[in-house]
């Protein structure tokens, strides 16, 4: 009886450990499976893909005369009121930022918030087009002509204000525009400035799906052009799993985030999982040993400005490396339901100086 | 991201350590760690090898040293050389074990250096733990410390929860066994909440010999997005007592 008991034991710890061997490829545990989440090395495959895709749409993303500022927010875990996404999106138009980065957990991984957070997109994306951009008519097709070119248009003498544009022959206009070089764009043409990458509350039951739907891709880079042949450079990495994982490990190695040969004045990077945790008390995930300081010499080798984190839900601002690392308070009304900094403001300055603010927000929930 | 109050868990094991003194035998093991009365020399050496997303392929030899000084008291020391992960690691570490009617108590303390030469960083890590060691199973929870140095800079970590637990098919003294783990650390590494698991056994061999193993798997992050592998590593070892 007892040796039917030790066989039925060690059979049954013999199937655990052949589980254990197949699971290993690829899900690394049934908690995984269960809760159904992409590995990065999936994400990052089609991150790829897409960045390849957009490579030179994203390079020179945008000139820059001067100062420009950008402002980054985390962790807003969207449910059904997006409303402190909705404020970020007001501050940054309504202060004139250049873009806005957002570092995860960007909604809380159902389909209908994110449907909510999608709305709040387009919603901001309509404002920051009624903002920069003047609308023309061609027959029934809405097409849009960059305020900033009109301001080139105008300062050349070829119009006097906007509205010029509006009583012209459409094709006058297109003669016009060539002859500065400039293009006139579709609603799909015209890019809104937000970057964000993808966090762990992003990616189980199939997150990744709907996260991708809206942003496409999480490891990207752009540059902005901020002299002739000087740039800054914007790294976003996929560390939602905690890892970056092999495919992107490997796509750093081969040069895809380097700087290909520009002169580049100051490199940000973005990505959730955060290096440095404030406390013994907050426990949260960080990145294997060996990968942490992987991470830390390769940010170093970039010779990184300043490396943004969430997370962990807990500001935290400390050099290391030569490099700052900023860790981003949730701007989640869940997590931080009162007002406060919870948004950080880089203003780089045309003589590459940089001011980094913390920017209140005040949603509250009526 | 969770937050964890275990103040009062740490308070006792914080208050037993300094009691009491020091620790627990290698994490490779799942056999009897208390002194069987005749042996008290054990010495232990063993290969490990896998694959981690940052080396790739890596493998090398580790040898622990352990002694009984009394049955309640034992020190021990240990190495480990990685050759691809270009890793060395030492480490000292002292036990005071406590038997309560069917049970051991274990409270250690360790030091550890870990040298990363790819990375160029110096890690010291400190630890106290207690262990319960039933029949077929044992808890550790514990305290971590843990310093690294490199591009110049230092930098302390706040203190790391430190836990594992382990549970055994057969009764500890049995001539083999095999069993389950789920810890945070490993013999020369001591994570956060990035946990690793696996599948140990041992079996006893003649001339004072035992034999055994450990598969290893290291998912990235913690427990609701295991979906991404970090490392799966294998051991496999031989102890000798005298």
């Amino acid at each position: 009886m007892i040796k039917i008991r030790k066989a039925n034991i060690a059979a049954l710890c013999a199937a655990v450990a052949a589980g254990m061997l197949t699971s290993s490829c690829d899900k690394v545990s049934p908690t995984g499976v269960l809760v159904g989440t992409t590995s990065v090395d999936d994400r990052v495959k089609m991150s790829l893909l897409v960045y390849q895709d957009t490579y030179d749409d994203r390079l020179d993303f945008n000139e820059v005369e001067g100062e420009y500022s950008f402002i980054v927010g985390s962790d807003s875990h969207i449910t059904t009121d997006p409303g402190r996404m909705d404020e970020m999106q007001e501050i940054f138009l309504e202060h004139g930022d250049l873009f806005m980065a957002h570092l995860g957990d960007i909604a809380d991984t159902k389909a209908e918030y994110y449907m909510t957070l999608a709305e709040s997109i387009e919603a901001g994306k309509r404002n920051y087009i009624a903002k920069y951009y003047h609308v023309l008519y061609d027959e029934e097709t809405e097409l849009y002509l960059a305020h900033r070119d009109l301001d080139r248009l105008i300062s050349a003498g070829e119009i006097s204000s906007y509205g010029d544009v509006d009583s012209m022959d459409f094709g006058d206009v297109i003669t016009l525009l060539d002859r500065y070089d400039m293009d006139l764009y579709t609603e799909e043409d015209i890019h809104y400035p937000f970057f964000p990458v993808v966090g762990n509350h992003d990616i189980t039951h199939d997150g990744w799906a709907l996260f991708s739907t809206i942003f496409r891709t999480s490891t990207y880079e752009f540059t902005v052009k901020v002299a002739e042949g000087v740039y800054d450079q914007y790294i976003f990495l996929d560390s939602a799993n905690g890892t970056l994982g092999k495919i992107q490990i490997d796509a750093i190695e081969e040069g895809m985030l380097s700087t290909h040969g520009i002169n580049v004045r100051h490199t940000f990077t973005f990505t959730h999982t955060n290096i440095f945790r404030p406390s013994s008390k907050e426990f949260a995930s960080t990145y294997a040993r060996e990968e942490l300081y992987y991470i830390l010499n390769k940010l170093a080798d970039w010779n990184t400005t300043i490396a943004f984190y969430g997370h962990v839900h807990k500001w935290d601002d400390r050099w290391f490396g030569g490099v700052r690392h900023l860790t981003l308070d949730s701007m989640s009304e869940a997590n931080s339901p009162d007002a406060g900094d919870y948004l950080v403001r880089v203003t780089c300055h045309a003589d590459g100086n940089l001011t980094v603010s913390k920017v209140r927000m005040n949603y509250v929930t009526p | 991201m969770l937050k964890i109050r275990r103040y009062a868990a740490v308070g006792c094991v914080a208050l037993a350590c300094i009691a009491s003194g020091y620790q627990a035998s290698a994490q490779t093991y799942i056999g009897d760690d208390a002194f069987d009365g005749t042996h008290k020399n054990e010495i232990t050496g063993y290969l490990s090898a896998g694959s981690n997303i940052i080396n790739g392929f890596f493998m090398g030899p580790a040898v622990e040293y352990k002694r009984h000084f009394t049955p309640r008291w034992s020190a021990m020391g240990a190495t480990e050389l990685q050759f691809n992960k270009q890793k060395y690691a030492v480490y000292g570490k002292g036990e005071y074990r406590l038997p309560l009617g069917r049970f051991n108590f274990y409270f250690s303390g360790k030091v550890m250096y870990n040298r990363y030469q790819r990375s160029a960083t110096n890690e010291w890590t400190c630890n106290l733990s207690a262990r319960w060691e039933g029949s077929h199973f044992a808890i550790t929870v514990g305290e971590t410390l843990i310093n690294y140095s490199l591009l110049g800079s230092s930098y302390t970590e706040p203190l790391t929860f430190t836990f594992g637990a382990e549970l055994n098919v057969m009764p500890r003294k049995h001539s083999w066994n095999i069993g389950l783990f789920f810890r945070n650390y490993d013999d020369f590494y001591y994570e956060n909440w990035n946990i690793n698991w696996g599948l140990a056994f041992k079996a006893n061999l003649p001339l004072r010999l035992q034999l055994f193993g450990q598969f290893n798997i290291r998912p990235a992050d913690s427990m609701s997005q295991l979906a991404s592998r970090y490392e799966t590593s294998g051991k496999l070892g031989v102890k000798y007592v005298w």
